[in-house]
């Protein structure tokens, strides 16, 4: 019938470059098209380091996937996944333990389509198409309420993603809101791209992503840790990914802020009060 | 520590016992694995990173110290590096140039196979398998795109199709009229109750515009509102309509329409819903006309006004402008007394007919509407978008046709109208706000006279709209004690040639919140519009009463009389002899002790209110005195005909005696005699005015006895009337002094 859209919706359009597929170009993905290979390109001419700056960031998922299992956790949330590009979150966490179970949430429907043609055959693991930004619609999805017990601790993963949302978008108000269904014990983990350092270099790799379907709104190290309102920060804290829990500290190097990217884990303290009594009285 | 080999250079020959190569390879493995690390994202655990890289190594030992040469394993190693994911854009280069470095110490070979050849053998084959590898895996991930992208796109149409479906269900089953329509009006599909509905068949609604359905009457609005749609915010509109049938018919409808979108959101078309209401309608609009309309004119009547103004402001297109007018007539009580109230009806049916003329070349009729609003006040609701209709043109219109005398049972009657026009933007102003201002504007027009007209006037309107709020809080305020008193002390040389404060003239204060401090002249206009004049005066004569009744009982007979200055309508109010006697009574006071001044004007006819007031005051033994006095010679006949015990002479009068230099000889003589024959027919002439004391000795000279200083508020007003006083007493030489005090 004539009058029904034939047209694909917006996330399909490979003219436009995607921020999940320039991702998987800098860590050597082939899940790109020209588009995303030409901003990739451009953008490293403003940071000439982006691909380590990637890198570092895939890797800093990796650790806190292991430290996460290591510490119990046996569930995870990875909202904004994007392309599964390599070391995706249920190959890590179920090498350790194959019962984890890991849903995926992207918003973009060709990551959403790859994402199940990777997770074929494996029952522990799903993607929901959603939206960040609704965290009823992520949280309510069948799929997720099929494989997540929200009575139990979960990881929650937003991994270079937060960055995506602009201010008026309210990023501490939606965390807050995926935060009251965590049970106690789980952990929230996020990366997140700032201007702190290289002013100038990062303002211009904002630019580049003015143009794709995912602008960047950078925040300082202050405005990133009070992302993890109502989480208590474990060690090392807020620091640079590359310091976060390094496999490799000869690696870390002497310049772990060319990243540019602040990486942390929370954990959602298990009373209703943040600081205990016991707690004041050892400091 | 080292066992020199033969004749073979370099360190390989170093490494031949099993302990040194196991430092060896634990050495590289470290090494190796921390390059790997840091050249690609691979985030396994160090020890498994270790282990893992541990048998690379041990092939490549393989591989270099075969005999004869077995290159297998390095070619295991290029392809396990791409399967363990090392694909960082430097992880080959950093790997190849570690082992080169490395590998060299193995030995390796024999005789022309040198450790050289054996090293560059082993990293060739390892790098062209691992640019294999590479290849296949890029294949492969392109594989699974494409196959992503088809299936993004599968599931897109999937999900389409189902909708579709279940669209298709509803559409064709329910009982709710349905046509779909493009963005520019032109019907495509429609189902089987829309036939129903109006007579069409599907296929004769093809290619038509829904713009054709539409009744005559609602063609403007509805093309608004469909045209409007696709940039409003909701995405929909609901609304009654009438519909025109196939036979010609009107359906009397309920529309349901909305906006469909593309899934970027993009307007492509428009569903609209039809409920036919018709017999509905039939049922309640004999009732809906009468609440609706106006039964003398035949026009609609406020409430539809004012609802079809709601509906005009809400969600105006871009560019809408809105001119609300009033036409207020005026002389149709004299018509209804004089000769009937079939008159006055008659003259308001066909002022009706005349505006609906005059309106109708202004504005076309979908824009237009007149309503009478009541008694003789007519309401124009105007719209248009891109030319401004001619107002003056329209006002002298108006103005012209009324100007026409209405020829009724042998009279030829006219009537005047005061005309208010507000032109405004549809979308920056309210309803409440229009019709505010439209009623200011003719308020305004009003007070300055008669077969009037005018604009409003932004600024003007924000004084009007504070005016009538100050006037309209005003009652609140004096009941809720916002009003205070201020004293105007009167001083009069005593009989021992000393200033003394004979009396007070009592004057009321409001020290309002939202308006500020607002004076005793601006207080009793304000009370004057809304026509609480009298309970100020009222306040006022009760407030005087017991601040005199207070004086009485320290200073006994000589304490000061208290005195109140009525406005024109108060004088006149049938209550004011009640009100005064009550006071008198209340405080024990005598007539002389509190005072009441009428204003003169309000004694000019005889027979009125006002003067068997002042009549009956005068009877009471209650001193009267009268204000304003002097503004035409024939005031001075006033004293003759009531016992008057003093008045306020008027500006006009005794300025000149102040400033003889600026005045003719004519005047200063006018003004002399006249203050003469007030003392002549034994009155007191007293001079109100702040700047008047320091002409004090001059008035004197003239005859005034007494002479106002300027309000002083409650709380300081007795330490005022001693100062006046004692300041007298001691410089009897210089009263002009001592007036001038505190004030």
């Amino acid at each position: 019938m004539e009058t029904w859209p034939t047209r694909l919706p917006k996330g399909v359009d490979i003219n436009q470059p995607s921020a999940a597929r320039v991702y998987d170009y800098y860590l050597g993905g082939a899940c790109n098209f020209a588009a995303d290979r030409d901003l990739a390109r451009r953008a490293a001419e403003a940071v000439p380091w982006v691909r380590d700056l990637a890198r570092a960031n895939r890797s800093f998922l990796g650790r806190v996937v292991r430290f996460m299992v290591e510490s119990g956790i046996r569930q995870f949330l990875d909202i904004g996944s994007g392309v599964p590009t390599l070391g995706n979150v249920h190959e890590i966490a179920q090498s350790v333990d194959p019962s984890c179970r890991v849903v995926y949430v992207d918003n973009e429907p060709v990551a959403v389509a790859h994402s199940e043609l990777l997770l074929e055959g494996n029952e522990l693991a799903t993607v929901v198409q959603g939206d960040l930004r609704d965290p009823d619609g992520v949280l309510g999805d069948a799929r997720t309420t099929a494989l997540l017990d929200f009575d139990e601790p979960i990881g929650l993963l937003m991994v270079a993603l937060l960055h995506f949302l602009r201010d008026d978008e309210d990023p501490a108000g939606i965390i807050e809101r995926y935060r009251r269904r965590l049970a106690p014990g789980s952990f929230f983990a996020l990366s997140h791209g700032t201007a702190d350092v290289f002013p100038e270099r990062m303002g211009e790799l904002v630019e580049f992503y003015r143009s794709s379907s995912n602008p960047v709104t950078l925040r300082g190290k202050a405005e990133v840790e009070r992302l993890f309102t109502g989480f208590d920060l474990v060690e090392p804290g807020l620091v640079w990914t590359a310091q976060w829990r390094p496999e490799f500290p000869e690696n870390v190097g002497e310049h772990p802020e060319r990243c540019a990217v602040y990486a942390g884990v929370g954990v959602k303290a298990a009373g209703a009060v943040a600081s205990s009594p016991a707690e004041s009285r050892t400091t | 520590m080292s066992e020199p080999a033969h004749d073979d250079p370099g360190p390989s020959a170093a490494w031949r016992s099993g302990e040194e190569l196991t430092a060896w390879r634990a050495d590289l493995v470290r090494e190796w694995a921390r390059v790997i690390a840091a050249s690609s994202s691979v985030s396994r655990p160090r020890g498994e990173l270790e282990d893992l890289v541990g048998g690379f190594v041990d092939r490549l030992t393989d591989a270099m110290t075969s005999q004869p040469l077995h290159i297998q394993p390095a070619r295991d190693v290029g392809a396990d590096l791409v399967a363990a994911e090392v694909v960082g854009e430097r992880s080959l280069r950093d790997s190849i140039a570690l082992l080169g470095r490395w590998l060299p110490v193995l030995g390796g070979g024999s005789g022309a196979d040198s450790v050289s050849q054996r090293v560059v053998a082993v990293l060739g084959e390892l790098a062209a398998s691992y640019a294999e590898a590479m290849r296949d895996r890029t294949v492969e991930i392109q594989e699974n795109l494409k196959l992503a992208l088809v299936k993004a796109k599968e599931d897109t149409e999937r999900t389409l199709r189902v909708s579709q479906a279940r669209f298709e269900e509803v559409f064709n089953s329910v009982a709710v009229g349905m046509v779909i329509s493009e963005l520019d009006g032109t019907m495509g599909r429609s189902n089987e109750a829309m036939t129903e509905i109006l007579g069409y068949s599907p296929q004769e609604m093809v290619g038509r515009s829904v713009h054709e359905l539409f009744y005559i009457e609602d063609l403007a609005d509805l093309t608004y509102q469909y045209a409007a749609l696709p940039h409003s915010g909701t995405g929909r509109f609901r609304r009654q309509a009438r519909l025109v049938r196939k036979d010609g018919e009107t359906a009397w409808t309920y529309l349901s329409v909305s906006l469909l979108t593309d899934p970027d959101g993009e307007p492509t078309h428009m569903v609209t819903a039809v409920e036919d209401v018709s017999d509905l309608y039939l049922l309640k609009e004999r009732f809906k006309y009468q609440t609706l309309y106006d039964t003398l004119t035949d026009l609609p009547n406020r409430q539809f006004f004012t609802s079809r103004l709601e509906a005009v402001l809400e969600r105006p297109p871009v560019g809408t402008r809105v001119l609300l007018s009033y036409v207020d007539l005026e002389g149709l009580a004299a018509i209804n007394t004089a000769l009937h109230r079939d008159v006055g009806d008659y003259v308001i049916r066909t002022v009706a007919g005349k505006l609906r003329t005059v309106f109708s070349e202004f504005f076309d009729e979908p824009d237009l509407m007149l309503a009478r609003v009541e008694g003789g006040m007519f309401a124009l609701l105007g719209r248009y978008r891109d030319s401004a209709p001619d107002l003056v043109g329209l006002v002298s219109s108006v103005q012209g046709e009324l100007a026409e005398p209405i020829y009724v049972g042998g009279h030829g009657v006219m009537v005047t109208a005061g005309i208010a026009l507000v032109d405004r933007a549809a979308n920056e102003v309210t309803v409440e706000e229009l019709l505010a201002a439209a009623d200011l504007t003719l308020r305004r027009v009003k007070r300055s006279g008669k077969a009037q007209w005018g604009l409003y006037d932004p600024q003007q309107h924000i004084q009007d709209l504070n005016r009538a709020r100050a006037s309209v809080t005003l009652p609140g305020a004096l009941e809720s004690g916002e009003f205070d008193l201020a004293g105007q002390p009167l001083v009069a040389r005593g009989p021992d040639g000393e200033n003394e404060v004979v009396g007070v003239r009592f004057a009321a204060s409001w020290d309002s919140l939202e308006h500020g401090s607002v004076g005793h002249d601006e207080c009793l206009r304000l009370a004057e519009e809304v026509g609480t004049d009298r309970q100020l005066g009222e306040w006022l004569i009760r407030r005087a009463g017991e601040e005199a009744q207070r004086w009485h009982r320290t200073f006994a007979s000589a304490a000061p009389f208290a005195l109140v200055c009525l406005t024109q309508g108060h004088a006149a109010d049938q209550d004011l002899v009640a009100v005064v006697r009550r006071v008198l009574t209340d405080t024990g006071l005598s007539g002389d002790a509190l005072r009441v001044s009428v204003p003169a004007g309000a004694l000019r006819d005889e027979l009125g209110e006002a003067a068997d007031n002042v009549a009956v005051l005068a009877e009471l033994g209650i001193s009267v005195l009268l204000h304003d006095f002097g503004d035409t010679a024939g005031n001075i006949a006033l004293l003759d005909r009531y016992p008057i015990r003093g008045v306020l002479l008027a500006e006009s009068v005794w300025r000149p005696l102040c400033s003889p230099q600026e005045h003719s000889a004519l005047v200063r003589r006018a003004c002399t005699g006249f203050v003469k024959l007030v003392r002549e027919a034994g009155a007191q002439a007293i001079v109100d005015g702040a700047d008047a004391v320091a002409h004090v000795d001059r008035l004197r000279e003239f005859g005034v006895d007494v002479i106002a200083g300027g309000f002083t508020p409650l709380a300081r007003l007795d330490a005022e009337i001693d100062a006046l006083t004692r300041a007298g007493r001691r410089q009897p030489a210089e009263p002009g002094g001592g007036p001038t005090g505190s004030a």
